[in-house]
């Protein structure tokens, strides 16, 4: 009993690592440019479909890992620059934009892939388990739990210590201010978009051999996303991570101890969440 | 807006602007001549146009932008259909879908209404999502993916157009009027500057509840009528998808004097009828048509309508 619950625990926690890329790419994209990309599970299915792709024409897992998150990164580049960038402000009509462009290319995905469920293989040398005495657990998870809390520690650090994490942090808390002092609050909003749509390309790669593909996952990752962001609070990264441990837990065990109701559960969280501190957990208030 | 406030005070074209909505009216009612398919989809039309004309009020008067309109809708269809399987009365079952949404938008709003703004898209999104892996999930109650039939029911293809077109116009008669009450001005200035009427001593929270609750309402009543319509309830109806299709239809038509609303239910329903005929990429025909409609048609189609057909000002838009 015990050694299960060990095993839905490391489960949990590597599901909410993922989680935690896709919140923290709209975490970081809402905080800069005020919008909240709901194509970012579109995003991140495409980043699966092409780490599948072109893992297996390369043949290399880790080619892909490095690619793909630069190719989602740089269609991110492109639609905020050629849709966005023009409705800078108009908040309902950016968010609309991002729901069709997910749309669209959730539609394509499965125009082009097919609608079958298709599960990757972990890379050669994550597949197999990890023998921990009587503890017998696959490696690939813990591979994805160690990289998510090595992101988190990492991009804590870029914030803080970088020239370009200072702009970010300046542009995300007053735009206006920051547009004073120098910085070109359209400029960090092009590369922040960027990078948390690659965020999401990178989830969708890492979380393949995890989750199987199937049309339809953009939409419940998307959800799963904004559901860690209002619980966590918007636009702060340790709201990001905390919240996706959260809900990682919570839907890990929900599944274990109640199957039918795992998804629900999350939705009270949620519910409570918003009942006891509507901006979230780690939130800053919002107007 | 000022341009519509502008248009709604010259009110020497409002008899060609009538002449319009006798159009769209004329339109709706036309296929009863034709029957068949065409009635079908006017039908159709009719009651999509009462949940777009819902989700216009919402958002348009109300500036509350709401994503999770197809929870409503669903919620209205499972319960006739529900209720009809127990046994009741059509009568009550139809009162009892509008009833059940709204109880859901209670619920639900009590929460959304604590944030503001664009986290009202994402927790009523959230909330519709929760609803559609309810009916997904609950195969007990609602048959899950293999959907519910109403295959023993069977109500006059004319009649239900008729009624549907009647409720149709109905709605937007009654929450026109509804809105040149205090109330309705009340609602169009918090949608406006929600923090200086709440320093008047206005409960705006109660009042965005409210509205939330008569939408959903009127949106249970027409997904209650599309499942009579149908006679079949898909779960896959209450995906985030139909929210967002309806989001199309209401910007399509233009979110404010609800009339746009129609036209965009119509217009979308025909242009989808025709378009399903040779691809089945329905996502990249909505998204696409969303991100169109947000791109070039920001004001909405039947603004544009009004103004190059109901007399004065054709050239301002050029």
């Amino acid at each position: 009993m015990l050694l299960l619950l060990l095993t839905q625990l490391l489960n949990s926690l590597a599901f909410a690592m993922l989680l935690f890329l896709l919140a923290l790419g709209l975490s970081l994209i809402f905080g800069v440019a005020r919008v909240v990309n709901l194509a970012h599970g579109a995003f991140y299915l495409l980043g699966a479909y092409l780490g599948l792709a072109l893992g297996a024409s390369l043949g290399s897992f880790w080619l892909a890992l490095v690619l793909v998150p630069l190719l989602v990164g740089l269609l991110g580049v492109l639609v905020e620059r050629f849709l966005l960038r023009g409705l800078h402000g108009r908040e309902l009509e950016q968010v609309l934009i991002t729901i069709g462009l997910g749309f669209i290319l959730a539609d394509l995905l499965r125009a082009f892939f097919g609608a079958a469920i298709r599960s990757v293989p972990p890379p050669a040398e994550l597949a197999g388990p990890l023998f921990l005495g009587s503890f017998i657990y696959p490696k690939y998870p813990l591979f994805v739990l160690a990289m998510g809390v090595l992101l988190f520690l990492l991009v804590r650090l870029l914030l803080a210590r970088t020239p370009f994490g200072v702009q970010v942090r300046a542009v995300t808390a007053d735009p206006g201010m920051a547009s004073t002092l120098g910085i070109q609050p359209a400029r960090v909003s092009l590369l922040t978009f960027g990078i948390g749509t690659a965020l999401a390309g990178l989830g969708g790669v890492v979380g393949a051999p995890m989750i199987a593909l199937a049309p339809g996952l953009d939409a419940q990752m998307t959800l799963f996303a904004l559901i860690v962001v209002v619980i966590g609070g918007l636009g702060r990264i340790e709201g990001a991570f905390w919240g996706a441990i959260l809900v990682g837990l919570v839907d890990g065990f929900g599944r274990l101890f109640l199957p039918q109701l795992a998804m629900f559960l999350i939705f009270a969280l949620m519910a409570l969440v918003l009942a006891l501190k509507p901006e979230g957990l780690l939130g800053r208030r919002m107007a | 807006m000022m341009a519509e406030l502008s248009r709604e005070a010259r009110a020497g074209s409002n008899g060609r602007q009538g002449l319009l909505r006798w159009g769209l009216v004329g339109l709706l009612l036309l296929p009863l001549a034709l029957g068949g398919y065409p009635l079908y989809l006017a039908t159709e039309a009719a009651l999509l146009g009462l949940a777009a004309v819902a989700l216009s009020l919402l958002l348009g008067h109300g500036g509350v932008p709401s994503l999770g309109q197809a929870a409503f809708l669903g919620l209205g269809a499972y319960t006739v259909g529900l209720a009809l399987k127990a046994g009741l009365p059509l009568g009550l079952a139809l009162l009892l879908a509008p009833l059940a949404a709204a109880l859901l938008a209670l619920l639900t709003g009590l929460l959304v209404f604590r944030t503001h703004g664009i986290f009202i898209l994402m927790l009523t999104l959230a909330f519709g999502q929760m609803v559609y892996s309810a009916a997904h999930k609950w195969t007990g109650l609602t048959g899950g993916d293999d959907g519910l039939s109403l295959s023993g029911l069977s109500i006059h293809p004319v009649l239900l157009h008729l009624v549907a077109v009647g409720v149709l116009l109905a709605a937007v008669g009654g929450l026109r009027a509804l809105l040149q009450t205090p109330y309705g001005k009340t609602l169009e200035a918090i949608r406006q500057n929600e923090e200086k009427i709440r320093s008047l001593g206005v409960p705006t929270f109660y009042y965005k509840l409210s509205l939330y609750l008569l939408t959903a309402a009127l949106t249970g009543l027409a997904g209650s009528g599309l499942a009579l319509h149908r006679s079949f309830i898909s779960p896959h109806d209450l995906f985030w998808l139909t929210s967002a299709t309806l989001m199309v239809m209401v910007l399509l038509g233009g979110s404010r004097g609800l009339w746009g609303a129609v036209f965009g239910a119509m217009l979308y329903t025909f242009v989808q009828a025709w378009v399903s005929s040779f691809t089945d990429l329905w996502g990249l025909f909505v998204g696409s048509l969303l991100v169109l409609t947000v791109l070039f048609a920001r004001e909405g189609l039947w603004p544009l309508l009004e103004r190059r057909l109901g007399g004065g000002r054709a050239g301002a838009e050029g």
